[in-house]
């Protein structure tokens, strides 16, 4: 459980046609390694741009899941609220959220120019980002929960 | 220390938004716990309930970024992945709330 699983396919993997050598770029020609023929697991949906691609939406629906929860939320509590400062942090929440949307594209490109170049894939900054919205709509839902 | 393959790091950063999502839902269901309707739960145990919800929603975002970059570095030096050691408290912990939910709103009846 607790060691990578690089040998099986699971997740569009690497696994039975082999591991490519870690830091290369995969675009090109030699991200291919699997025969012709080879059905579902040839190079097509082993390659990194679909990796990339569903990476591209996973931030989308986070960012627009980090926005929505904010407004709707706030809106919840602004209803009854007897202390406007409860609605503090979703409204940073929601802009949290409408930055990393308006940031998806600029991010998925710079991916795709690391992964054609080769170079390591490691920004946190929308990582920090989002991290600091969904800390601050959980704290606002305890405060919420506990003041109503 | 080499750098992992890069569907690695893209599954590793998808698991953390996911983790995320996770925290997202988890406070939309304590806030939607708190504004059940009096007549339908007491009101110490709603909010008992829609406390337990958000406090793991807090752990799970607090828990998510240093997850994630854990996981990044354990990939560059080729060591064991860190368990989600957090996992089952979640699924326990959202099984007990339902259930207890669920006993309430038919005995309310």
């Amino acid at each position: 459980m607790s060691t990578p699983s690089r040998e099986g396919p699971a997740d569009g993997l690497p696994g039975e046609h082999g591991a490519e050598p870690h830091g290369r770029g995969l675009h090109g020609p030699e991200r291919s390694t699997a025969p012709q023929g080879a059905g579902l697991h040839s190079a097509g949906l082993h390659s990194a741009g679909l990796h990339s691609e569903r990476t591209r939406l996973a931030w989308v629906r986070t960012a627009a899941t980090l926005a929505g929860a904010g407004l709707v939320m706030g809106g919840t509590g602004l209803r009854g609220a007897e202390n406007p400062a409860l609605l503090v942090p979703f409204a940073l929440a929601a802009l949290s959220g409408a930055a990393l949307l308006l940031r998806t594209g600029a991010r998925y490109r710079r991916v795709e120019q690391a992964l054609k170049e080769g170079v390591p894939l490691d920004e946190t900054t929308d990582g920090r980002l989002v991290w600091a919205g969904v800390l601050c709509v959980a704290a606002g839902a305890l405060v919420l929960v506990l003041t109503r | 220390m080499d750098e992992p393959d890069p569907r690695f790091t893209l599954a590793n950063e998808r698991t953390f938004l996911t983790w995320l999502s996770t925290s997202l839902t988890l406070s939309a269901a304590g806030i939607a716990m708190a504004v059940v309707p009096q007549d339908v739960f007491v009101p110490w145990v709603r909010t008992l309930l829609a406390v337990v919800l958000v406090s793991l929603s807090l752990v799970a975002a607090a828990s998510a970024y240093p997850r994630w970059r854990r996981i990044q570095r354990a990939l560059r030096r080729s060591e064991p992945l860190p368990p989600p050691a957090l996992a089952p408290v979640f699924g326990y912990g959202v099984a007990a709330v339902a259930v207890v939910a669920l006993l309430l709103v038919l005995f309310a009846r």
